[in-house]
């Protein structure tokens, strides 16, 4: 009888043991679910932290952009306006305080019709630059011709295109962004990247809009381009991602840059 | 009053407790808090008579059948609930029926082991909530959302340990008190828990609904 009890006693030390065992390992296993779901959290939030200020440096972007372009159209105006209207200004002094011989009064005349002449044609530049008419009137394929054409004629560049875009596939404003990514990496091949060939592919494949752009320039370090936080390429960022669409660069230093927008 | 009596009123006080506490959240709309709040007043219901007919020296162990089979459907009620995926669901309703209607078989085929602490009935009600509050688990490791946690986590702890004690508790030996003694620490710990949960999650809005 001593022996069963002994040997039932064993039994129960067995099963409290056990017990203890079973103790440990929830608490290792409740550890292990808090510590888990800590660091999964704190990702989260690293996460949204780096969106949060991706977000901000694009609003910077914006802003600053915004803020050169003012100052570039104050420029544009105090340049190609306000001194041309300050000569007329002059001239037509002149002509009031009279005293003039017949062959200064014409030529005064006709400097200030030249001048005004002149002025009109800065105006009209001024504000072709600010809006192309053509892509409100004609829409985004005749803008990106005219375009190309200007920088073609100007000699700096040779830009060679193929254009197959489904008119109104875009709305009013998306054409205008799309017009002022081409226009900011032209302007960026040529300034930045001294590119001589440009090659332009805009089609439309399996109802997306791709566009395909390559340059033969320098090409750019996208780090240090990223961390200097070049406003045109972070502008065409945004503009891309207004139009929901994806931007990819690939980038070959010292032989040129590639960026395929899909939209 | 001994040791062993004082740990398990500690138990049934902390129950008593969680009990009244929870009852005062009974106006959310949160069925899953409703049902958790039957189960503990279904426990204080059983372990007030269960302690009534002890004092009486009436068997009062035919009552453990119906602490086990309604903490089984309730509880698995809980986590029918609290369990988001519609597959977990429905398999949490099919054991359900698989387990009572098992049951049943068994008391179809055993009528005596009515009247005796039945290890099988025990095993085939734990199980199933062990493994749901480990699936539980895993569904809250990625939510940012941390209610029933605590409650959860008593669960486990207890339910899994007892399964093992209870396992043991039909044993005869000088040491066998010391089984019934960890078994009601336990439940501190679990009522513990469970109070916790009230604390943290259910303290600052009683009225909301």
């Amino acid at each position: 009888m001593k022996e069963l009890f002994s040997q039932e006693n064993q039994i129960i030390s067995i099963v409290l043991i056990g017990v203890l065992l079973l103790l440990l390992m929830s608490v290792g296993l409740f550890f292990f679910f808090f510590i888990s779901r800590k660091k999964i959290i704190e990702k989260e939030l690293e996460k949204k932290t780096a969106e949060i200020e991706h977000q901000k440096e694009l609003i910077h972007a914006t802003i600053l952009t915004q803020e050169n372009e003012r100052k570039r159209i104050a420029q544009d105006l105090h340049d190609d306006i306000s001194s041309k209207l300050n000569v007329i200004h002059l001239n037509s002094n002149l002509l009031l305080d009279g005293g003039l011989t017949a062959k200064e009064y014409l030529e005064v005349n006709q400097s200030n019709i030249d001048i005004t002449n002149r002025t009109l044609q800065s105006a009209r530049k001024i504000a072709h630059d600010l809006l192309p008419p053509i892509l409100d009137k004609f829409g985004l394929q005749s803008a990106i011709e005219e375009l190309v054409d200007d920088f073609n004629t100007s000699r700096k560049v040779v830009v060679t295109y193929q254009l197959k875009y489904p008119e109104n596939y875009l709305n009013k404003d998306q054409e205008l962004h799309l017009f002022r990514i081409l226009q900011e990496l032209i302007n960026n091949s040529i300034r930045h990247g001294k590119a001589k060939n440009i090659n332009l592919v805009l089609e439309n494949k399996n109802s997306k809009l791709d566009l395909n752009y390559s340059d033969d320039g320098i090409g750019f370090d996208l780090k240090q381009a990223q961390i200097k936080k070049g406003l045109g390429l972070k502008n065409i960022e945004s503009r891309v991602e207004l139009l929901n669409g994806t931007l990819k660069i690939s980038n070959k230093e010292k032989s040129g840059a590639t960026f395929i927008i899909h939209i | 009053m001994s040791i062993q009596d004082t740990i398990v009123d500690i138990g049934y006080i902390l129950l008593a407790l969680n009990t009244i506490l929870f009852l005062r959240n009974y106006r959310l709309k949160l069925t899953s808090l409703k049902i958790f709040t039957l189960y503990l007043i279904g426990s204080l219901i059983l372990q007030l008579y269960s302690s009534y007919l002890s004092d009486h020296k009436i068997n009062n162990l035919f009552l453990s059948h119906y602490f086990f089979i309604g903490k089984f459907v309730l509880l698995s009620l809980f986590f029918r609930q609290i369990l988001k995926k519609i597959i977990l669901k429905k398999i949490i309703s099919v054991v359900i029926i698989i387990v009572l209607v098992a049951l049943c078989v068994y008391y179809i085929v055993y009528p005596t082991s009515y009247d005796k602490f039945n290890i099988f009935e025990i095993v085939v009600t734990s199980i199933p909530l062990i493994i749901f509050c480990f699936v539980f688990f895993i569904q809250q490791i990625e939510g940012t959302e941390s209610r029933y946690v605590f409650i959860v986590s008593g669960m486990f702890l207890y339910f899994l340990c007892s399964l093992l004690l209870y396992t043991a508790g039909n044993i005869k030996g000088s040491t066998k008190m010391l089984i019934w003694n960890t078994n009601a620490v336990l439940y501190i710990l679990y009522q513990i828990l469970i109070f916790v949960e009230w604390y943290k999650h259910f303290r600052k809005n009683p009225a909301l609904t």
